[in-house]
């Protein structure tokens, strides 16, 4: 069972020090619809960012499809006056960032494991500088997120830690 | 009286005498060229592996025009060494810089490394001059030269026994030795005015402030990538804390090592100085310690010290820590107070999206 928008848009919900959370493209369900699940609206003619809205809050969903990540955000959401939302779904970039996440961790490898990092400010301020964070695994049984401190924990800061935001 | 003085102001040599020896080496320079081309071709090879090391290095043999100079100078300045006989037996003894090679580099620090290496990597010739210690001469001249034997050479005797002069200066030095080469040494031109002395000894000063600079900049640049460089696990992690705060500290450094690398990205030693100044953090942790009546250590007392900040994260962390209750995970549950649980999790209540 992957992960699907509301575990992200829960994480951030739960941690308001934070206003992202990266996962891996393959492990967000919504994406692996085709086409893609109508609860997003695409918001560019490349299918790059979409709107979320839940529970009454808008977010953004951007593909990140080199990296083979996606990020969940809640700065970036375009006033409802000004939304220019496109008819046609673009699927090329999904397509390409679960193929990109699937390469980088292996399709079915990392025992399952889903992870995410929430993202918060740079600590000083600047570019360059370190970044506060928040990482995370899903714990399937329980159906809640837990911090996550596994061996592969620098690894996974290094794959999901996209720079934009 | 008047003829010993007129003898001993001939020069050495006539000049035919140096017709002779230059076109003597002129046959002979092929010899040196790729004595030369050995040298570096090796030195090339040792200076890579090296690695870390910034270098040009460059090699010739000596132009002919340049040979017939210096044995016009020598011979000028009655050299003992310079005698007909002593050229025309083995020149290259006796002008051991006709096959040379030259390594500029940074720093005087790089200076001294290379030519330890120099010396460690080639055979020197039995001889009192063939490691000289650095020259520093009065007119400013700075490098360090070594004399060493042509490398063997598979299949090749020909450059066996023939001395190679390589020379190791700093960049700044190197612009310094080229001009006084030029203006003072080789007399090219016209004797140097006086005015174009002060501005030798005042670009000298220049060189020299700048190897000075070149160090303290590449130290810094040391320093600054130490900085920025991750922090791999607990020990990096005390190490730079204990730098931080100029005296060791105690506690358990695993644990607060995880906690950071799990909200820090990446955790390095700017990026500690980021979270705020350590001392700052762990008085502040000491003063909250004291408030819940927790014995601190300098661990617990560092996550205290963050934990206004951090609080959720830690909680979270802390409540899924496996064996007995610590007194890291004790300190952290005083601070937050019962009201919040340490079994605290996050999930959705509800899997619906909306459009």
């Amino acid at each position: 069972m992957p992960l699907n928008l509301s575990n992200l848009v829960a994480a951030l919900n739960q941690f308001p020090a934070y206003h992202a959370i990266d996962v891996f493209a393959d492990d967000l369900a919504e994406l692996q619809q085709w086409p893609v699940s109508p609860n997003l609206q695409q918001l560019d003619a490349q299918g790059r960012s979409f709107l979320v809205t839940y529970q009454g809050k808008s977010f953004r969903l951007e593909i990140f499809p080199a990296r083979g990540v996606v990020r969940l955000s809640k700065d970036g959401v375009p006033p409802a006056t000004t939304r220019a939302v496109w008819d046609g779904l673009a699927g090329g970039l999904v397509q390409e960032a679960i193929a990109a996440a699937r390469k980088q961790k292996g399709d079915g490898l990392l025992g399952g494991v889903l992870l995410g990092l929430l993202v918060g400010a740079l600590l000083g301020g600047a570019a360059g500088d370190a970044r506060r964070v928040f990482a995370l695994t899903y714990d399937r049984a329980s159906g809640q997120w837990r911090a996550y401190d596994g061996g592969l924990l620098r690894w996974m800061k290094a794959q999901l830690a996209v720079n934009a935001g | 009286m008047v003829d010993v003085v007129a003898t001993s102001a001939l020069p050495l040599l006539s000049e035919p005498q140096i017709d002779v020896v230059v076109q003597r080496y002129l046959r002979e320079m092929a010899r040196f060229e790729k004595t030369a081309a050995v040298v570096a071709d090796r030195l090339r090879r040792e200076l890579r592996a090296e690695g870390h090391l910034r270098y040009l290095l460059s090699f010739r043999a000596k132009h002919p025009d340049d040979l017939r100079e210096k044995l016009r100078r020598k011979s000028d300045e009655r050299d003992g060494k310079y005698t007909f006989e002593a050229l025309s037996h083995e020149i290259g003894e006796v002008v051991t810089d006709l096959a040379g090679c030259r390594v500029v580099v940074y720093t005087v620090p790089d200076e001294e490394r290379v030519s330890a290496l120099v010396r460690k990597i080639f055979t020197l010739p039995d001889r009192l001059d063939a490691k000289p210690p650095s020259i520093r001469r009065p007119s400013g001249y700075q490098a360090t030269h070594t004399l060493v034997l042509a490398p063997e050479v598979h299949d090749d005797t020909s450059i066996r026994g023939t001395i190679c002069e390589v020379q190791v200066a700093t960049v700044a030095a190197h612009l310094f030795n080229e001009l006084e080469h030029d203006i003072t040494y080789k007399k090219l031109g016209h004797p140097a005015t006086q005015a174009e002395q002060r501005l030798l000894i005042s670009v000298e000063r220049a060189c020299k402030l700048a190897d000075h600079l070149v160090e303290q900049l590449l130290d810094e640049r040391a320093r600054g990538k130490a900085h920025l460089t991750g922090i791999a696990d607990a020990a990096e992690l005390r190490l730079a804390l204990e730098r931080a705060t100029a005296r060791p500290l105690n506690g358990d450094f695993a644990r607060l090592f995880t906690m950071l690398d799990t909200v820090v990205d990446p955790l390095t030693p700017a990026g500690l100085e980021q979270l705020g100044k350590p001392t700052e953090i762990l008085a502040r942790g000491q003063a909250e310690a004291l408030r819940f009546g927790v014995a601190a250590d300098d661990v617990i007392a560092y996550v205290l010290g963050i934990l206004p900040e951090y609080q959720a994260e830690f909680v979270l962390i802390a409540a899924h820590w496996r064996g007995p209750k610590t007194a890291l995970r004790r300190a952290i549950q005083s601070a937050v107070g019962p009201a919040q649980r340490m079994e605290q999790t996050t999930g959705s209540d509800d899997d619906a999206v909306e459009p």
